[in-house]
């Protein structure tokens, strides 16, 4: 984003108003053979999909090396559970199991490849699934017309996702938000079937913003340091842009993820990574991969649907 | 007229302090004498005394070696009449056992007390150093307001009065009664002088070991340092110090034994000063036209000292001349200053006013000429500094004096952008503004006051703020050639956070007996904090400044902390046997904040032995807390970092430290070797998302509570120093080998992790040699292992079915496992000193970094660039000229 180029920029010039040179080195970094990378986010009711790579060089260009040779297989408990396959998903290809995932269940990784010598191992689970509090969506009375930027029309809703903890201790949670415009035909009729599906932004208040982080899985993560308060809830308000004379907000959909502990510290150590920024102190990352380096780790998901009714 | 004083034996026991010459002269058994004697001693007259009465008198005739030889001349008075004029030279006491009277030299002592001073400016002396030769040698240390105090026998005493920088004074001295003096030192006009030190060998030193010279840094060195630009700096020699680490060229403030930058204490005139950097730690607060005294201790600090968990530097100002007006004018490249003073009421007040300022902006020029800045095209780039302190005292009696200071300063940072780009269908104008702002102001009202001659009180009335103000806007319009302009963004942005301190301090020294000193004192303060209020304003197209849309102040953190902070402490110097003192101190708080309360109960000890030829040895135990936190993305004591207290989710910072160490001296040289084991049992640390770069070093500090890992650490370490010198050179070497460690539950995945700042080996080496009576070079060489930082070499593809896009994970599998090439640098300097009659010259030239290392600061990788390159490696300071010319008059 400019501003955000421009910020950074401006910054640097601060905090560097006396560098007095800047030159390429080269540097003797921690250099080590490639290692295989196993990266596995299983969800109950969902099969294993396992991405196995090849750790490359920072300096490299090229795409990571795809292992598609090898015996993969999945334990349950300590017993032998599934034996994965390579197959094409997303044209890219996964090792993926023919079983179901259970929550609560210890599911353990073991992977044989060609040319390496050491077994990669790796033990995870899904955690049960603490579900959110019934949302209420009063439109008449929360929801609020506001004007964007650009001229265009939003409705700014309030949210509440609240975890229903009863007896549960997990304060490991991850969610999305995404809701539906609807064509119109110029009222509130809806076109039967012209429906979209899209990304939700929110706006929260600083604290609840500061304890959140982006992932590369499409939700955002929650600190389990946000949990430390009476009565937890975020509040979020999303804001759903539309243009008025032709669409209307449908529903939100709120794809609500409780995610076992190795789940949320690889996440969290990929969110404080530092973007590479000069004298960010980025922290190192999580690795429950035995002789090998990724993630095999489980969670559990729901997901919500309030309709937007005027 | 004295008399003497007469115990009977009878009365010895219990009742001797009532047995008077006035008692005495009702009894009606002694009998009545008369005495003739021309010129005589009081051991001539009691011998006739005797003889004449039939009593038996007994006296050391020693006892009256000072007394002048006078004519006695009575008829028929009383015996102890009679003794009494005889013996009124000296203080004695007599006893009478059946037909004796005994006469002895009165065993009670008497109290000498006053202040050190500058015989030409008035100015009081902190730390000179007494010696009482006599019977019975006595030392004394002035304090740090110069007062002094010693008990002494009565007799006749040469009293040598020493203090570095100024010609030892030495005075012959009768003492038959309590006495207040006033020792005015002449300063020494030739440089260098060999440093006199309180410590220095002999046998009669020991008396004053009690001053901890090793605790005093030489800030007269401070002037002829070899220092960027000329610019001394206090914060830069103390970088010398053993046991002292900084990020590179000074930028990431101190860490003094494994301690993190907010764990150190700057008090200045006993004012808490938050952030004692300028330019980011380049430079530091401290002017040093104004610096008296600088003392510093690292983790050992006294019981009156506390509230941080790692180190204490404790500066003094000087007070100002109280005899005539004088200016000194400093000139550097990077700054000026004028200093002020002069009597307001001769001898008895006196002001002075300094003031800094820096001149950046050619040096900025230059250098974004070069593309050595990250800048645009079309910037205009802003930075200054400036320092002003005012100090005035007025001395209302011999025992009671008053201070008023105050200090402002702080620095002002601006970028203005401009920038046109055509597109299709008209131009999009950009403009971008940062203005950046921080700085200190304190201000303390002091009253000294004297209470008899043993106790001395020090009370203050305290003032200190720290504020950081960051304000940006972008605003991007794009002029349509159809003239139908449109706002494309129009943002808004103000960041700021503070502290203040409302403090009542109150100190009192006790000089209970001449081994025996005892401090004791409380202070309470009220903290108030703004932990940093961001807010962010997208302005409507068409709509004014002060009309926000909806999205106005959508982050917002406007939180006020309060808190109250009361301390309590009593420690004593004592030195129990010839040769071996202990310093013990029990130091209490109590911080509220909240509903949250934190009581400790801190205690500190050394025990220190003296032993032949100049050795000596020491070991001790301190316990720190600290209530104050400065959290920050980098920890390099940024001062957007932000100033928060313990709150109920926060808890104090917890260290304790181990120390023995053996000294050496010689009366030119002086070595010490100290160990250190210190203990972090609870030290913070803030989980920055990273994002603070890119809201120009602002980060939101909402949720700050829940964003602050406590943690553990250790470091451990060995420091030496020597240090010599002779009339024409000047020798100074500190080495530290350390090691230190941090861990976190939440950071490196629970793994112990080297701190930022370990750094397994620091040397310092520096010469001064006297060419000339007028000139002199110093050259120092400093080097250091260089620090750890948190790189890789590999990476790994993090790819999902539910992932998208997927991305490149950068393996970072230790915490500062890598370290960056070690620093090293040579400083040299030539310095020319003037000194007229009415107008002193010093001029010096020299050269910092003289073989342009390219010390890393930082590293910035870069994997993708064609050449294969690994990083980019950024050098803060490459060769620097120093010039620096000053007058004083």
């Amino acid at each position: 984003m400019l501003i955000g180029t421009y910020t950074k920029q401006g910054f640097l010039v601060a905090l560097s108003m006396t560098v007095g040179c800047a030159r390429e080195v080269y540097l003797e970094l921690p250099e080590e053979k490639p290692q295989v990378v196993a990266v596995c986010h299983f969800t109950p009711g969902s099969q294993f999909y396992v991405l196995l790579t090849m750790s490359q060089s920072l300096g490299s260009a090229e795409e990571p090396e795809l292992l598609v040779e090898g015996d993969v297989t999945i334990s349950k408990n300590g017993q032998f559970f599934d034996r994965l396959l390579p197959v094409t998903v997303n044209k890219k290809q996964y090792w993926v199991g023919q079983d179901k995932v259970e929550a609560g269940q210890v599911y353990g990784l073991s992977v044989r490849v060609p040319g390496v010598p050491n077994t990669i191992s790796a033990q995870g689970s899904a955690p049960k699934q603490v579900p959110l509090a019934p949302m209420e969506i009063n439109m008449e009375k929360d929801a609020e017309e506001i004007t964007l930027n650009d001229g265009s029309k939003a409705v700014r809703i309030p949210l509440v996702l609240k975890p229903a903890f009863g007896n549960a201790t997990n304060r490991f949670f991850a969610f999305n938000i995404r809701h539906s415009i609807e064509t119109t035909t110029g009222g509130e009729t809806p076109v039967q079937g012209e429906i979209t599906v899209v990304q939700s932004t929110f706006i929260t208040d600083g604290r609840t913003s500061s304890l959140m982080y982006n992932t590369p899985e499409q939700v955002v993560l929650v600190d389990e340091g946000f949990w430390n308060i009476p009565d937890p809830a975020l509040r979020l308000d999303v804001i759903i842009p539309y243009v008025p004379e032709r669409e209307m907000p449908g529903e939100i959909m709120v794809e609500w993820r409780t995610v076992s502990e190795d789940y949320y510290r690889y996440h969290l150590s990929l969110a404080r990574q530092g973007n590479n920024l000069p004298l960010s102190d980025p922290d190192a990352v999580y690795n429950n991969i035995i002789n090998g380096y990724g993630n095999f780790s489980g969670f559990s998901v729901s997901i919500d649907t309030v309709r937007l009714v005027r | 007229m004295r008399v003497c004083l007469f115990r009977y034996r009878f009365f010895w026991i219990g009742l001797g302090l009532l047995a008077t010459s006035h008692l005495y002269a009702q009894d009606k058994s002694m009998p009545r004498v008369s005495l003739t004697c021309a010129a005589c001693t009081p051991s001539e007259a009691l011998q006739q005394l005797s003889r004449s009465s039939g009593v038996n008198i007994v006296f050391s005739e020693s006892v009256f070696e000072d007394c002048p030889k006078q004519n006695f001349h009575f008829d028929s008075l009383p015996l102890q009449q009679a003794v009494d004029r005889v013996v009124a030279c000296f203080p004695v006491e007599c006893r009478i056992f059946g037909n004796t009277l005994a006469i002895s030299p009165r065993n009670d002592r008497l109290k000498v007390s006053g202040f050190v001073r500058d015989a030409e400016t008035g100015e009081l002396l902190l730390g000179a150093g007494l010696l009482f030769y006599g019977k019975n040698p006595v030392g004394a240390v002035s304090n740090e307001f110069g007062f002094f105090s010693a008990a002494l026998y009565p007799g006749r005493y040469t009293c040598k009065v020493s203090y570095t920088g100024y010609q030892s004074r030495t005075t012959e001295m009768l003492l038959l009664e309590d006495r207040t003096w006033t020792v005015l030192l002449e300063p020494n006009t030739i440089l260098p002088e060999v440093v006199v030190s309180a410590q220095t060998a002999g046998s009669d030193e020991e008396v004053v070991a009690r001053t901890d010279k090793r605790r005093e840094l030489e800030v007269d060195r401070l002037r002829t340092l070899g220092m960027p630009g000329g610019e001394s700096d206090l914060l830069r020699l103390i970088a010398f110090e053993p046991g002292v680490q900084t990020g590179v060229d000074g930028l990431g403030g101190l860490h003094v034994r494994g301690g993190n930058a907010d764990q150190n204490l700057f008090l200045l005139d006993d004012v808490p000063v938050y952030n004692p950097g300028h330019a980011l730690g380049l430079f530091s607060i401290f002017n040093p036209s104004t610096v008296r005294q600088a003392r510093f201790w690292k983790g050992d600090a006294p019981a009156r000292f506390g509230g941080r968990a790692s180190a204490v530097l404790d500066v003094r100002t000087r007070d100002g001349n109280m005899k005539e007006n004088h200016a000194e004018a400093t000139a550097g490249l990077f700054a000026t200053s004028l200093t002020l003073e002069g009597p307001v009421v001769r001898d008895k007040s006196a002001l002075l006013v300094s003031g800094r300022t820096t001149y950046f902006k050619p040096w900025l020029s230059l250098l974004s000429d070069k593309e050595n800045l990250f800048t645009f095209s079309g910037d205009q780039v802003v930075y200054r500094f400036f320092d002003l302190n005012v100090k005035w005292n007025y001395l209302i009696s011999d025992k009671d004096r008053v201070y008023v200071s105050f200090y402002n300063g702080g620095d002002q940072y601006s970028d203005a952008v401009q920038q046109t780009n055509a597109t299709t269908g008209g131009v999009v104008n950009d403009r971008y503004g940062l203005s950046t702002n921080w700085g200190n102001t304190i201000a303390a009202l002091r009253w000294n006051h004297v209470f008899g001659q043993r106790m001395f009180s020090n009370t203050v009335l305290r003032y200190s703020k720290f504020n950081y103000r960051n304000s940006q806007n972008f605003r991007s319009v794009f002029d349509a050639d159809s003239g139908d302009d449109k706002i494309l963004y129009d943002y808004g942005e103000l960041y700021q956070s503070d502290v203040r301190d409302w403090s009542v301090k109150s100190d009192f020294t006790w000089y209970a007996m001449n081994n025996l000193l005892v401090r004791m004192g409380g202070a309470f303060t009220h903290h108030e904090f703004r932990p940093g209020a961001l807010s962010v304003n997208y302005l409507q197209p068409g709509r004014s400044a002060s009309s926000l849309d909806s999205f106005a102040n959508a982050v917002l953190n406007n939180e006020r902390l309060l808190a109250l902070d009361a301390e309590a402490y009593a420690e004593a110097e004592w030195q129990f046997a010839s040769l071996w003192r202990i310093e013990a101190g029990l130091r209490g708080t109590a911080f509220r904040q909240g509903a949250s309360q934190y009581n400790y109960l801190l205690p500190g000890a050394r025990i220190t032995v003296g032993a032949e030829q100049g050795w000596s040895a020491w070991s001790g135990y301190h316990r720190n807390a600290q209530n104050l936190h400065q959290i920050g993305s980098y920890n390099i004591s940024l001062p957007f970092e932000l100033w928060v207290p313990s709150t109920s989710k926060v808890k104090p910072e917890l260290a304790g430290q181990f120390t023995a160490g053996l000294g050496w001296q010689n009366g030119i040289c002086r070595a010490t070797l100290e160990a250190y084991d210190k203990h972090f049992d609870r030290v913070l640390t803030f989980l920055s998302t990273g994002s603070a770069l890119l809201n120009g070093g602002s980060e939101d500090a909402s949720g700050w509570e829940d964003r602050v890992a406590e943690g553990t650490g250790r470091s451990y370490g060995l420091e030496a120093s020597f240090a010599c010198d002779r009339p024409n050179t000047g020798l100074r070497m500190s080495y530290t080998l350390s090691k230190t460690d941090r861990q976190f539950e939440q950071i490196n995945s629970g793994r112990s992790f080297p701190f930022r700042y370990d750094r397994r080996h620091n040397l310092s080496l520096g010469v001064r040699q006297r060419i000339t009576p007028l000139l002199s070079a110093d050259v120092s060489w400093v080097f250091a292992t260089g620090y750890p930082i948190t790189l890789t070499g590999v990476k790994f593809r993090h790819e999902t079915p539910g992932s998208a896009p997927a991305r490149d994970v950068y393996l970072y599998t230790e915490v500062n496992g890598y370290r960056l090439p070690a620093y090293h640098r040579l400083d040299a300097t030539l310095s020319l000193a003037i000194d007229r009659k009415k107008v002193s010259h010093f001029i010096q030239v020299g050269v910092y970094n003289a073989y342009n290392r390219a010390n890393p600061f930082y590293l910035y990788l870069t994997p993708t660039t064609s050449r294969g390159t690994n990083a980019i490696q950024y050098t803060l300071l490459p060769v620097l000229p120093i010039l620096q010319y000053r007058i004083r008059i």
